[in-house]
């Protein structure tokens, strides 16, 4: 959210609004208004003929976009879409709780070998699934904000809420204001005392332990993401995050500059 | 007291009942500040309706199943928007906030942009006031906009304490649309929808209802009489408040008490 302070709507604008407004409040629409109405409205014939074209044509277009054009890619981009969602849904409590140990007991043995091998299992699924988000999300390679989409969808399904603060094409920023994982619903942290216990009073914020499962794995993964998209794609490094006790996580999406021109110029 | 009331009306209806509301506070000697909520591009009604296709085939399946309904109501994703920034990013310095909204099939998803980036909410009380088209229907309209508010509130550590939802007798889809909800207020009700507009006797009644409340704040609507108040009312039992399963469970009780009983 940028700071820039808006004039205050005060409550003589509202009242002169909903005066201005009462004189001319819209009515419900009957049927006959469609054909009454001047052309330039909403539901007016204009209106009504493209709605009549779009609802033939929809189905026509998508009949022929699903049997002629590209039956057996809109089929198995849209399988893989929805099966990636429902699988992450149901994997997340695990792979995170499997995550957050590993990330603790990273230095030896089994911790080690966790985490040293979830950056590629995560890289692996990009390799798997990245052609058919990039095809499902219409994400465009030069615009770093439709690249963000596949961050959107990640939080979608695991109920993550954010919001874009900056939406430019070679620059986003993304706020992430509530995360079930940090120790709302969800223990980030398996051992967790406050979840269990109910006479444990200290701190019950769980995720107060692992912040490093979202800034090295989670971030890997969009980073992966992001270059498979673009090579001039990245993630800055986290800054503000939740489990650290800031109010949101940022994530700070950029296009390095100048890179393809380069290229471009030396080719 | 300092009342912020946070309002988005795509038609009006909605920032004409945000201000009786302001008027009745004022008019007990509160203190009322308004942000008018509004998205960067406003879509057309027909786009807009597309965007809540998604929700209809739940909506069917709601009336079928009440697990299934709730499951729905408490989990549903409202897509993204992008909204104008705000007068009172930061809303720690109120003693209350109200948040009102016209209903939209789901919560607008300018509300969802707004509880999203708003800040200081942590310890508020806040109140929700709405317009839909119909009557109060328990799920469909009040459970089904006020349910995601009350979560999404609660998941920032504030808490909703009041809230009133009345028909404001327009829909912008067409009569059509008016005249289901004719009937299932005459069915569910026994009442015209007129009987719940924002100027009926029953509006100011539960207007003011919303502002006493408000300002107490004692009440927990998500587990307490607030849902119910909004739909109480005469009519067929069980019609538009419970599955058919319930509802056919009900009359199976009901008649084993009346009339085997009798017998
Ligand atoms: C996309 C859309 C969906 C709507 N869905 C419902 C609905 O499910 N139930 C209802 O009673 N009214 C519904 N309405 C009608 C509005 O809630 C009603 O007109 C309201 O008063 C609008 O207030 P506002 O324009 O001030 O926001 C819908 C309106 C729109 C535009």
């Amino acid at each position: 959210m940028k700071d820039t302070q808006t004039k205050p709507f005060t409550l003589d604008d509202l009242k002169k609004e909903v005066e201005d407004w009462r004189r001319k409040r819209p009515e419900t629409k009957t049927f006959s208004s469609f054909f009454t109405d001047p052309v330039d409205r909403a539901g007016g014939m204009r209106t009504l003929a493209v709605l009549c074209t779009t609802l033939i044509s929809v189905p026509l277009i998508e009949l022929a976009n699903l049997l002629v054009v590209r039956p057996s890619l809109t089929i198995f981009h849209t399988t893989i879409v929805v099966t990636g969602t429902i699988t992450l849904r149901f994997l997340t409590r695990p792979l995170l709780r499997l995550g957050c140990w590993a990330v603790r007991k990273k230095d030896k043995g089994i911790g080690k070998l966790i985490y040293d091998n979830y950056g590629k299992l995560l890289h692996l699924t990009i390799v798997l699934l990245g052609p058919s988000l990039k095809w499902y999300f219409r994400i465009d390679p030069d615009d770093i904000r439709s690249a963000g989409k596949f961050q959107e969808w990640i939080n979608d399904t695991l109920g993550v809420e954010g919001i874009w603060v900056e939406s430019d094409i070679s620059r986003a920023v993304r706020h992430e204001t509530w995360c079930p994982f940090v120790g709302h619903d969800i223990p980030y942290d398996p051992t967790c005392k406050g979840k269990y216990d109910p006479t444990y009073t200290g701190d019950k914020s769980c995720a107060k332990g692992c912040p490093e499962y979202c800034s090295v794995l989670m971030v890997g993964w969009l980073k992966d993401f992001l270059r498979y998209i673009n090579p001039d794609f990245d993630l800055e490094p986290m800054k503000y995050m939740l489990p650290n006790g800031d109010d949101y996580c940022e994530m700070v999406y950029i296009k390095k500059q100048g890179h393809m021109e380069a290229e471009e110029v030396g080719g | 007291m300092n009342v912020l009331i946070a309002f988005y009306s795509r038609t009006g209806y909605t920032k004409e009942l945000a201000l009786i509301i302001a008027e009745e506070l004022v008019s007990k000697g509160h203190e009322v500040e308004l942000e008018k909520i509004e998205p960067v591009k406003e879509d057309n009604m027909w786009p807009l309706l597309w965007r809540t296709q998604w929700y209809w085939g739940a909506l069917a399946l709601g009336i079928l199943s009440n697990r299934y309904r709730e499951y729905f109501i408490s989990n549903y994703r409202i897509p993204e928007v992008d909204i104008k920034p705000l007068a009172h990013p930061d809303v720690s310095k109120y003693d209350r906030v109200c948040i009102g909204c016209g209903k939209q099939t789901i919560v607008p998803c300018a509300i969802e942009a707004y509880l999203r980036q708003v800040k200081g909410l942590k310890g508020k009380k806040v109140g929700g006031f709405a317009t839909w088209a119909g009557p109060p229907l328990k799920h469909f309209e009040v459970e089904h906009l006020f349910r995601p508010i009350a979560d999404r509130l609660e998941r920032r550590g504030a808490s909703l304490v009041s809230i009133v939802g009345l028909s404001s007798r327009y829909h912008e889809y067409h009569n059509q649309m008016l005249n289901i909800f004719e009937f299932l207020s005459r069915v569910r009700y026994g009442k015209p929808i007129s009987y719940f507009s924002v100027h009926s006797d029953y509006g100011r009644q539960h207007i003011k209802l919303f502002c006493d409340e408000l300002v107490k704040g004692t009440t927990d609507i998500k587990d307490s009489r607030g849902w119910r108040r909004s739909f109480q009312g005469t009519g067929i039992l069980g019609v538009a408040s419970a599955s058919p399963w319930t509802t056919l469970e009900r009359m199976r009780t009901r008649f084993e008490k009346k009339v085997l009983d009798k017998a």
